[in-house]
């Protein structure tokens, strides 16, 4: 299946005006696993999901809730 | 990201775990097939490659050990028929390795073989329940 990506995330970040490498920072990981969750390669832990969403202002639903996944 | 220190986030550590188990699988596997290569191959006494069979018998009793008391993952799987299943694979390939190994000598030597498959069979099943209850408990702890 063709990986998306989560540009919801990438869009949040921005708006917030922050860099990956800063999201990364914010959040104790490195600015390669932000760039893996907004390309789709990656899944993080609903741990790092929360602390993205934190750090973003945002809910989980808003940034990682996909409707109309397929199981 | 912590500037000091070695950085590792999450998906780091998930990958060196990955690749370190697959690494530490090979070795195992790898001296596991020189053993058989020396004793079967080369026809070396066990006394050659000893130091190589306490190696390999530690760790794996120490990963088997370790996975059950940390990981709690098969646990739920431990029903009395499944241990029962697991002890009589282990007589069954501890029988069928000792009797390729002993076969010169299996009508003289047969029982004192048996004997001493049975005990290791059964302190291995043993020390893997003694192990794995524990971790049964700490899970059901954490849980709760």
């Amino acid at each position: 299946m063709r990986k998306t990506g989560n540009i919801r995330l990438k869009l949040a970040r921005v708006e917030k005006g922050l860099s990956q490498q800063e999201l990364a920072d914010m959040v104790e990981v490195t600015r390669q696993t932000i760039g893996l969750i907004e390309s789709g390669t990656y899944n993080p832990t609903l741990n790092l999901c929360t602390r993205i969403a934190r750090a973003l202002g945002k809910t989980l639903d808003q940034l990682f809730w996909e409707e109309n996944r397929n199981a | 990201m912590r500037k000091t220190g070695f950085p590792l986030d999450e998906r780091n550590r998930a990958m060196i775990g990955k690749i370190c188990t697959i690494l530490y699988l090979i070795t195992i596997y790898f001296l596991m097939g020189d053993m058989l290569y020396r004793e079967f191959v080369l026809n070396q006494n066990p006394h050659q490659f000893e130091d190589i069979a306490a190696l390999v018998t530690a760790n794996v009793l120490g990963f088997i050990a370790l996975m059950l008391y940390f990981g709690g993952v098969t646990v739920g799987k431990f029903s009395f028929r499944n241990i029962i299943a697991g002890y009589f694979v282990f007589l069954a390939l501890g029988m069928t390795f000792t009797m390729i190994k002993y076969r010169d000598c299996l009508s003289s030597c047969f029982l004192d073989k048996t004997v001493i498959v049975f005990t290791i069979c059964t302190l291995m099943t043993a020390a893997a329940l003694v192990v794995a209850y524990p971790g049964k408990l700490r899970i059901d702890r954490e849980i709760e």
